[in-house]
């Protein structure tokens, strides 16, 4: 297998079985996050409950990183209190920016830790978790 | 800088290809299959010679100072556009005004002429099937001056739908403004019909040449067109540079665009008079080792026997098309009759960026994306495409490498 780095098996299957996409349901708050560059176009929804994330979905089109990375954020924030969400994309956003070292900001996104290296692949990334940091801090605003 | 004879008997692109060093390069670890071309082609030796003599020997100003480094420069940056005009076949070397390239090329008409002729409810008519730069300059002119943006519907196999120009032409067009070549699929045009059939109508026409001039001979006068533009880093040459070659009539009744040095011919306070084309539009110092590097750009192309080349050329695409309608889950984008340079593609495996970013891990080079044709990706529903696009010094070995690299991305996904 080529391109064990940026295409990890842990990223593979968010890709191929991606977690809590499909369409949104009634009701969810919305954002949606797209990149003309290559087409890449997403839409994140949430429930939240007392500032909680009750609920996360996701659906779209995207490259297998930006799905991946989609997915994991998914898991990572789903039962999350909203502001330490907020926190979460932030520091995902750094992580990624730093392209190596730094600490991990979750352990459901290690796996995009090949990707990160690729700075064309930035985007991909941090599609879904920008959508959904403008969506919360727009919220708590 | 003095030709290379090449073999007329048979083509050898070995002998070709060893004149481009960049192509020797090894990409992680692979040897680099560059089939980027219609995004820039690669430089031969011969440029990258002359940019270097140039400020070694020289650099000087043009068209300024009476010394000697200045008249070498001079000279030498106007005998490449004697030469670029012979090589466009214009009616003289005045109907070259150099530009950053292909983009500023249409943007200049679009501000000079366009500003000066076109008004509120005239059309303009572009083609579905064109790069933003064929696009965007247009829309600008016609939100300003009220005026009609028409498009040449695109067929499924992803080529004009003349019959619908024609009805458009009825309308009151003013301009036609459509590329020889598409950027994205490499379909060729019929450029000889649309002209004819825009100057019965009464209008201007505009050729996008970017995706011609490094694949097939442009005849301007032939042609019969108004504008042509072109760049001239697909052409071999340097990147920052490109032209336009315009009717002498036309550009003399053209308002300058650009203010400053040498496009003036008296200047006071209360009055500024205008230089001639094709100094007129070229305000400040231009790209001076850039034109004279084209200049060895064209030598290059000069030496390469056309019709074994061409034949070359034709044979490796019509390869690769061939090989793409065997693979299993390979969708061509875009099946025109007459193609040139380039093919687009989708893999049902994945999304163009990952297969661009699997196949660079195998030391191909290819583009993905929407080649800044996005109106086109949306004609065929698609998010963007992977695009293999190929110069004369590509080979039957590099779409046999894209295959095998294809495969494996398949196996990947």
């Amino acid at each position: 297998m080529m391109d064990k780095g940026l295409y990890r098996e842990v990223l593979l299957d968010h890709f191929r079985n991606p977690r809590n996409k499909g369409s949104l349901e009634e009701g969810m708050q919305r954002e949606r996050g797209s990149n003309p560059r290559c087409g890449d176009d997403i839409e994140v929804g949430v429930v939240q409950v007392e500032s909680r994330i009750e609920q996360i979905r996701f659906h779209g089109r995207g490259c297998s990183v930006c799905i991946a990375s989609a997915s994991m954020m998914t898991e990572a924030c789903e039962g999350a209190p909203s502001d330490s969400a907020i926190s979460l994309c932030n520091h995902v956003e750094s992580w990624v920016g730093s392209r190596e070292g730094g600490t991990v900001p979750h352990p459901g996104v290690e796996a995009l830790d090949g990707a990160r290296a690729h700075a064309a692949r930035h985007t991909c990334i941090l599609l879904s978790w920008r959508a959904l940091c403008r969506l919360l801090t727009a919220d708590a605003a | 800088m003095a030709a290379r004879q090449m073999n007329t008997e048979a083509f050898n692109a070995e002998t070709v290809r060893a004149e481009f060093p960049i192509l020797a390069t090894e990409a992680h670890g692979r040897p680099l299959v560059y089939l980027d071309n219609a995004a820039t082609t690669q430089k031969p030796q011969c440029v990258l010679d002359v940019i270097e003599h140039y400020y070694r020997a020289q650099n000087s100003n043009v068209h300024r100072g009476a010394h000697y480094l200045a008249d070498l420069a001079t000279r030498g940056f106007e005998a490449a556009r004697e030469q670029l005009a012979a090589f466009l076949n214009a009616n003289g070397k005045e109907e070259i005004v150099w530009t950053r390239g292909t983009t500023e090329s249409i943007n200049l008409v679009a501000q000079s002429w366009g500003r000066k002729h076109i008004g509120a409810g005239d059309h303009i008519v572009i083609s579905g099937l064109e790069h933003h730069a064929n696009i965007v300059p247009w829309q600008m002119l016609c939100e300003e001056k009220d005026a009609e943006l028409k498009v040449i519907p695109v067929t499924d196999s992803g080529e004009l739908d003349m019959d619908a120009y024609g009805t458009l032409l009825d309308g009151p067009v003013k301009l036609v403004a459509v590329s020889h070549v598409s950027n994205a699929l490499g379909t060729v045009n019929p450029v000889g019909e649309i002209v004819r059939l825009a100057r019965e109508a009464g209008a201007i026409t505009l050729i996008d040449g970017a995706q011609a001039v490094a694949h097939m001979p442009v005849d301007v006068q032939a042609l019969g067109a108004d504008f042509y533009a072109l760049s001239a880093h697909k052409l071999f040459g340097p990147t920052g540079l490109g032209a336009l070659w315009g009717r002498y009539a036309l550009l003399e009744s053209m308002p300058p665009w650009q203010g400053g040095g040498e496009m003036i011919e008296r200047v006071s306070f209360e009055k500024t008079t205008y230089n001639a084309p094709p100094f007129r539009f070229e305000a400040g110092t231009p790209d001076i080792s850039g034109v004279i590097a084209l200049g060895a750009a064209l030598d290059f192309v000069g030496s390469l026997d056309h019709d074994s080349a061409s034949a070359h050329e034709r044979d490796v695409l019509d390869y690769c098309v061939a090989r793409a309608r065997q693979c299993e889950g390979l969708r061509l984008i875009g099946d025109a009759t007459e193609r040139l340079g380039a093919m687009s593609f989708v893999l049902d495996a994945g999304h163009p960026a990952d297969v661009g970013t699997l196949l660079d891990r195998q030391g191909i080079a290819v583009r993905t994306g929407h080649h800044c044709a996005q109106p086109l990706m949306a004609r065929f529903g698609v998010p963007g495409t992977v695009r293999a696009s190929f110069a004369v010094y590509n080979t039957r070995a590099d779409v046999d490498a894209l295959f095998t690299g294809i495969e494996k991305v398949k196996t990947f996904l």
